[in-house]
């Protein structure tokens, strides 16, 4: 499609140069013969507008051996055409089209070597190869040269009558002088004009014909001049066009500006920018710039005359930049016609308007309008328009599939809200009818504070020791009875299942008010987010944003998180972080459930996982089962589909969890991921120790290895975690990283509640920074005051 | 002593108090029973009952009673009990889980008498206890969990538990305690009176963490080696309830390099002194000292509409100190006045120091010669001002709704300290009015009254002001349907504000119209970010929204554009 695209930009980059050209555009290699006949191409002849064709110049220039091939020829459109009826055949009609087009660049005046005329006809035969069948590719290439003979041929018989007819939309700030175009164009006062009031309030049609073909310009209302309510009034305008546009599509649309009110601060950017918006940025492919006011006096920026052609690139170069901006594309370009509609304008001989640059804009902004509208026609002819996508391309990302399947290997489906009770329960079951060891320990005597000071340290460091491990086996006895009451409790609820949940009759009572981040301002604006303590099984948090406005709480994003168990054994949850602004759209949400069977054996999940990465939002859907083959393991599989950008990837895994004794925890997992013309295997083995006292005390080494494949190129990843608690009041935390590419990272964590000694590294921190920051100031102020 | 009695009579006698019994008498007609040789035990009973306070129990409830008494001929065993359960279940519901019909009698043969044990406490005992459940020593002082008990639960009221669980929740947001029970339980000595005992656990006191990272990279020879020794990370400590008093100490510091610290380094130290007028006097002053940074988009330095684009952020890096006192009058309402020394840089996207705002120009360059951000030009401005807020706040909750009014005073007081010495004044005064529009009977589970809110905010600038500090039109708090900034930045603006909510089911939906304006003064900020930025100074907006719980999802339309869009907030705009 991205060709198509090309093609179409291409067009309007030819059609937009009608000045002298390069030789080096493949166009001229056909035309190279006739090239040397015409001289000065681009510019248009000064002809007599009449109504009859009265070109004779051009008519040398066919070097057709007309006289053989032209009975053949007819007989073999004619039956084109025929079958056009029937089959809608869009060839034939691009060829109807070419006739039609190389009859009134006769009839205009233009030679029909005229580079403009060359390359629409190049581009047309371009398009005509792009979408002929193979059958029709030797028609195709006569075609072109037939259609010069017979459009020659028509156009002196002058039968048939010329059906072509032109479709203008005008488009342009109030004042600028659409409809004073349009009069200049018909010759006559057609639409109502005032200079100083806007004369247009509405939509109209002003119709008539010039040079035989009938024209229908839609005037508009003009836009208005930047201000407060000029948005509004604007999109009130162009939606109106909008409207009116979809009934009867424009062949052509003029955008006109003044081209000496122009300058380099360009301010109507945002009402580029809003045309682009509601009527789409497809209606600048077949947008002509016109400047009207053209025939002012050139000054440069000091004071200096420029040369008017110097001057009207300039401000051509402004308006087209600022047309990139509004659509995001810098390829388009936009043909340029200049007007001058002031009756004391500049006339030649023939009473024709003509610029300060001599050309007479009238014929060439008619020939422009045809050009552009058979460029149009050919590209709906062919459905070229469906597939021009204009700005930034959108979808050229694509995802990471290595990541994506790390993702999907680490992605673990819940199978219920107390699944980490479970895993402790069933750690503990062995032992809940053994007698509790805290209930064998002798008692012990408190001592009180003023009795502990008297103690000397190794007495100490021994009463807090022992307190350390009773505190140990104490939870454990906790945890022991909170096991057992649990399983009670299932038994009672498995006998009163039916019962309905109790509806809690709480009081409304509002929750304490939230303390907000640091700021300095005066004061948090706690009201805001004061509520009222609901039973609701809706999370609702919001998340702070630390790089958020200033003097602004900075709560941007809301983080919802839910769970429920919506019958006995299907059990439901989703979290999720979304943040919506005027022009910002962010989510990120998994939604899981689960469905264990009565013998609480076998779980299904699925799981629908949703992320929005830029414009673009990525979709993964996943679904597994857990069983439970026997006693200490648990395999699990799963399927995962991911979409993102049109793209889907589709994945599979297996996982096995083996238990061995109670410490000992082994998972290995491998899966394999395709899409997107890739593949990607990867598995991952987990080894866990934990520590005598788990699961009271959270002690244990971990060792993690995964591998992952991706275009037989092999990462390696190894992680060691441990968890440590030398001491009653010491926490270590250890994890080393390392993949196979020598990258890798450590972290120690270190968390004490006695050892408060350790906070002194933030003194050292702030000591440094205080320094540096006095440094940066002072070399700073020094700087200012050289300045100074 | 403990129990109450309830009174009820057909045709109303009166009501009798004594000891914690209530006694509720029922007035009957006289009746064919025997009744003359009754009178002996009744004048002991009488004695009883005199000295009896009124029950709890309204009169509402007791008007029931006396018309299930009227339908009825005959006072039988069946009616009583059906009384008492009616009796027992009004304490129950209402939280009164001590209370209790004790016995039937009656006085005379026009009266039947209901005592009934309320529950009455008679000693409060806060104890502490260490994990084991030992009960030991507590590091904090009592009277600090004492003042956040209600007068409820202090000895000789009744106990109510939902006074007991107001009291769970006073407690703990103390934050000083990992579990908070709170036990009544039956005073032997004293019949129908109930020991309240508070049992505590305190949390921990004292907690550091320390978390560092090194990277590897590959090195010399293709070994793996650490990137630098210099650690990066992060330091956190914590020290609550210093002295017992609830005072406490807290920081944070997390950098990419804990050793020579650059400019990612971020901080913050608090110290939280309450209490500050004494444990014993009910004022409370909190004293509240902060140091800390952070850094934050300037909305001043955005893009008007359609030129988003066009202007590069700058960001508003602060660092500074902040000691405050506040006083609390009222649970919303409360006091704030304190010093504020603070030291301000302005950055461009690279974290380059930047005196300017920016802008893209057409041809893809960057000019720098926008509005200057400071008011010292340099960039960095430090500035030592005075700060105060009052906020008088009633509003409350009628069945999830707010009614009632609240006005916000906030003013900036400029010392003439810091660079190019600032004197000024920045003053804004917020009036917001929550208008109940229909009577409706409070009580859970009945529907939210529909609630007109009126709202207006007036801020106002005297003296310098450097353009970080100038007051932003538009965002989700000063005029709905626009990004921050996006309407612009001015020394005074007004915003005016009307919404109206409107029960549906559960939750309210409304319908609101705000308008925002710079009064014309955003000529006066230096160097007119307002209009170098394209912005109009101006715009109101309208549109319509739901509530789900907290979040707000609605639909503005920007009046300016012409533009709708859909936005979802966490909590309430006004």
């Amino acid at each position: 499609m991205k060709g198509f695209k090309d093609w179409v930009l291409a067009l309007s980059n030819s059609m937009a140069s009608s000045r002298p050209l390069l030789g080096s555009d493949p166009f001229f290699r056909e035309n190279e013969q006739q090239d040397n006949h015409s001289q000065a191409p681009a510019l248009p002849e000064p002809v007599a507008r009449s109504e009859t064709p009265c070109s004779t110049s051009d008519v040398v220039e066919i070097q057709l051996p007309l006289s053989q091939q032209q009975a053949p020829l007819e007989s073999l459109y004619q039956s084109s055409f025929d079958l056009c009826e029937k089959r809608h055949n869009p060839l034939a009609k691009i060829g109807d089209l070419q006739v039609q087009f190389l009859r009134l660049v006769q009839r205009l005046g233009q030679s029909q070597n005229n580079i403009l005329v060359s390359k629409v006809l190049y581009r047309v035969h371009l398009a005509m190869l792009i979408r002929a069948e193979e059958s029709e590719l030797k028609t195709v290439k006569l075609r072109q040269d037939r259609a010069k003979a017979l459009a020659k041929e028509q156009e002196s018989r002058g039968i048939p009558e010329l059906d072509f007819s032109l479709r203008i939309l005008v488009l342009g700030k109030t004042g600028v002088g659409k409809s004073a175009t349009i009069n200049s164009i018909f010759g006559q006062s057609k639409s109502e004009t005032d200079a100083f009031r806007p004369a247009t309030d509405r939509i109209e049609e002003v119709m008539g014909t010039v040079s035989g073909v009938k024209v229908t310009f839609v005037d508009t209302p003009g836009f208005h001049p930047p201000s407060a309510s000029s948005t509004r009034k604007n999109r009130k305008i162009l939606l109106s066009i909008k409207r009116y546009v979809k009934k009867r599509p424009p062949d052509v649309v003029l955008y006109l500006d003044r081209l000496d009110m122009i300058d380099m601060r360009y301010s109507d950017f945002p009402l580029l920018k809003l045309i682009s918006e509601t009527l789409g940025a497809a209606i600048w492919l077949n947008t002509i710039l016109v400047m009207t006011h053209s025939s002012i006096a050139s000054e440069g920026r000091n004071g200096q005359s420029l040369n008017y052609e110097s001057y009207v690139g300039q401000r051509m170069d402004v308006v087209q930049h600022y047309i990139h901006q509004a659509v995001s594309d810098t390829k388009i370009e936009n043909p340029v016609l200049l007007v001058e509609n002031h009756p004391s304008c500049k006339k030649n001989p023939a009473g024709e308007y003509v610029l300060p640059n001599g050309l007479v804009w009238k014929p060439q902004f008619m020939f422009l309008c045809v050009c552009t509208k058979v460029l149009g026609d050919v590209q709906s002819l062919l459905r070229f328009r469906d597939s021009i996508g204009l700005g930034q391309p959108s979808s050229t990302r694509t995802a990471s599939l290595p990541h994506l399947l790390s993702v999907f290997l680490r992605r673990r489906l819940s199978s219920g809200a107390d699944e980490a009770e479970k895993e402790i329960d069933e750690l503990l079951n062995s032992d809940l009818e053994e007698e509790d060891e805290y209930d064998q320990l002798p008692a012990i005597r408190i001592l009180g504070k003023t009795r502990f000071q008297k103690l000397a340290k190794s007495q100490k460091k021994e009463y807090l020791d022992e307190l350390d491990y009773r505190e140990t086996l104490y939870l454990k006895k906790q945890l022991k009875e909170e096991c057992r009451r649990r399983r009670d409790e299932k038994l009672v609820q498995e006998e009163n299942l039916n019962k309905d949940a109790e509806q809690s009759d709480q009081a409304a009572v509002p929750l304490p008010d939230m303390a907000g981040p640091d700021s300095f301002d005066s004061d948090f604006p706690a009201h805001r987010y004061r509520c009222i303590a609901t039973s609701d099984q809706w999370l609702v948090r919001p998340v702070y944003d630390p790089q958020g406005w200033d003097h602004d709480v900075g709560f941007d994003g809301i983080n919802i998180e839910t769970a429920a168990k919506i019958k006995r054994n299907l059990f439901a949850s989703a979290t999720g972080q979304v943040s919506r602004d005027k022009q910002r759209f962010t989510i990120q949400s998994e939604t899981n459930a689960a469905y264990t069977t009565d013998s609480s054996k076998q779980t299904f999940s699925v799981a629908v996982d949703l992320q929005s990465s830029g414009e673009d939002l990525v979709y993964s859907f996943q679904g597994g089962t857990k069983l439970k083959t026997f006693k200490h393991n648990t395999t699990d599989l799963g399927v995962a589909l991911t979409s993102f950008g049109g793209k889907y990837y589709i994945g599979g895994k297996l996982e096995d969890t083996l238990l061995v004794g109670k410490r000992v925890k082994l998972t290995v997992n491998a899966g394999h991921m395709k899409g997107a013309g890739q593949t990607a295997h990867g598995g991952s083995f987990e080894a866990c120790i934990r520590g005598r006292d788990y699961p009271v005390r959270n002690e244990q080494i971990g060792l993690t290895m995964t591998a992952l494949s991706v275009n037989k190129e092999l990462v390696l990843n190894w992680g060691l975690q441990t968890l440590l608690r030398p001491n009653r009041d010491t926490n270590i935390d250890v994890n080393v990283n390392m993949n196979n590419r020598k990258m890798g990272k450590i972290n120690v964590k270190l968390n004490s509640s006695e050892h408060w000694e350790i906070a002194l590294i933030s003194a050292f921190t702030i000591f440094k920074a205080l320094l540096r920051r006095k440094k940066v100031v002072s070399e700073m102020t020094r700087e200012y005051e050289e300045e100074l | 002593m403990g129990t109450s009695v309830v009174v009820v009579e057909a045709e109303v006698v009166g009501m009798v108090i004594f000891g914690g019994i209530c006694f509720l008498w029922l007035f009957q007609r006289p009746s064919r029973t025997r009744n003359s040789h009754r009178i002996g035990i009744l004048t002991d009973y009488k004695r009883r009952i005199e000295k009896a306070r009124p029950c709890l129990l309204p009169g509402t409830v007791q008007r029931e009673m006396m018309l299930m008494l009227r339908d009825e001929r005959r006072v039988g065993a069946r009616l009583l009990r059906k009384i008492g359960d009616r009796v027992n279940r009004w304490y129950q519901e209402n939280g009164y889980a001590f209370a209790q019909v004790m016995n039937f009698g009656s006085l005379n043969s026009k009266e039947v008498v209901f005592e009934v044990v309320e529950g009455d406490i008679t000693k409060l005992v806060i104890q502490f206890h260490d994990k084991l459940g030992n009960v030991v020593e507590g590091n904090t002082q009592v009277p600090i969990v004492h003042r956040e008990i209600p007068k409820q639960l202090r000895p000789g009221h009744v106990l109510n538990m939902k006074a007991a669980s107001q009291a769970v929740k006073n407690i703990h947001s103390l934050g000083l305690f990992s579990n908070i029970e709170i036990y009544p339980r039956l005073d032997e000595k004293n019949e129908g009176g109930v020991i309240v005992e508070i049992k505590l656990t305190e949390a921990d006191q004292k907690s550091a963490e320390v978390s560092t990272e090194w990277s590897i990279v590959p090195g010399r020879g293709g070994y793996p080696s650490l990137a630098s020794f210099q650690p990066g990370g992060s330091v956190a400590f914590e020290h609550r309830n210093i002295c017992g008093l609830n005072r406490s100490l807290m920081g944070s510091v997390t950098t990419s390099n804990l050793l020579s610290p650059e400019d990612d380094l971020s901080f913050k130290f608090d110290y939280v002194h309450p209490y500050l007028d004494g444990v014993y006097n009910p004022r409370n002053r909190i004293f509240k000292m902060s140091f800390f940074n952070n850094s934050k988009l300037s909305p001043v330095f955005t893009g008007g509409p359609s030129c988003e684009e066009a202007v590069p952020p700058i960001s508003v890096d602060r660092v500074g100190l902040k000691a405050n006192i506040t006083e609390n009058f009222t649970r919303q309402s409360k006091f704030t006045y304190g010093l504020v020394l603070e030291e301000i840089t302005t950055r461009d996207e690279n974290s380059q120091i930047s005196a300017n705002g920016l802008r893209i120009l057409p041809s893809g360059g960057i000019s720098v010669d926008g509005p200057p951000t400071t008011l010292s030009g340099t960039g960095i401005d430090r500035v030592a001002f005075l700060q105060a807020n009052i906020t008088r706040d009633n509003t409350k909750f009628v069945n999830g709704a707010i009614v009632g009014e609240r006005t916000i005073f906030q003013v900036d007081q400029g010392l003439g300290i810091g660079s190019k010495f600032p004197l000024f004044n920045r003053h804004q005064l917020t009036l917001t009015r929550f208008i109940q529009l229909k009577h409706v009977e409070e009580g859970s589970g009945r529907p939210q009254p529909p609630v007109l809110v009126l709202h207006g905010h007036y801020g106002g600038c005297v003296g310098d002001l450097p353009s970080y500090d100038a007051f932003v039109l538009g965002g989700p708090y000063s005029v709905r349907g626009y990004t921050m900034g996006e309407l612009g930045a001015a020394r005074n603006i007004l915003e005016l504000g009307a919404e109206v909510r409107i029960p549906v089911k559960n939750t309210q939906v409304y319908a609101f119209a705000e308008h925002g304006n710079d009064l014309g003064s955003s000529k006066d900020v230096k160097g007119n970010p307002t209009a170098v930025y394209r912005r109009v100074g101006h715009g109101s907006s309208y549109g319509l929204g739901v509530k789900l719980g907290q979040v707000r999802a609605e639909y503005a339309v920007d009046h300016n554009g012409g533009t709708g869009a859909l936005f979802l907030r966490f909590g309430e705009r006004y």
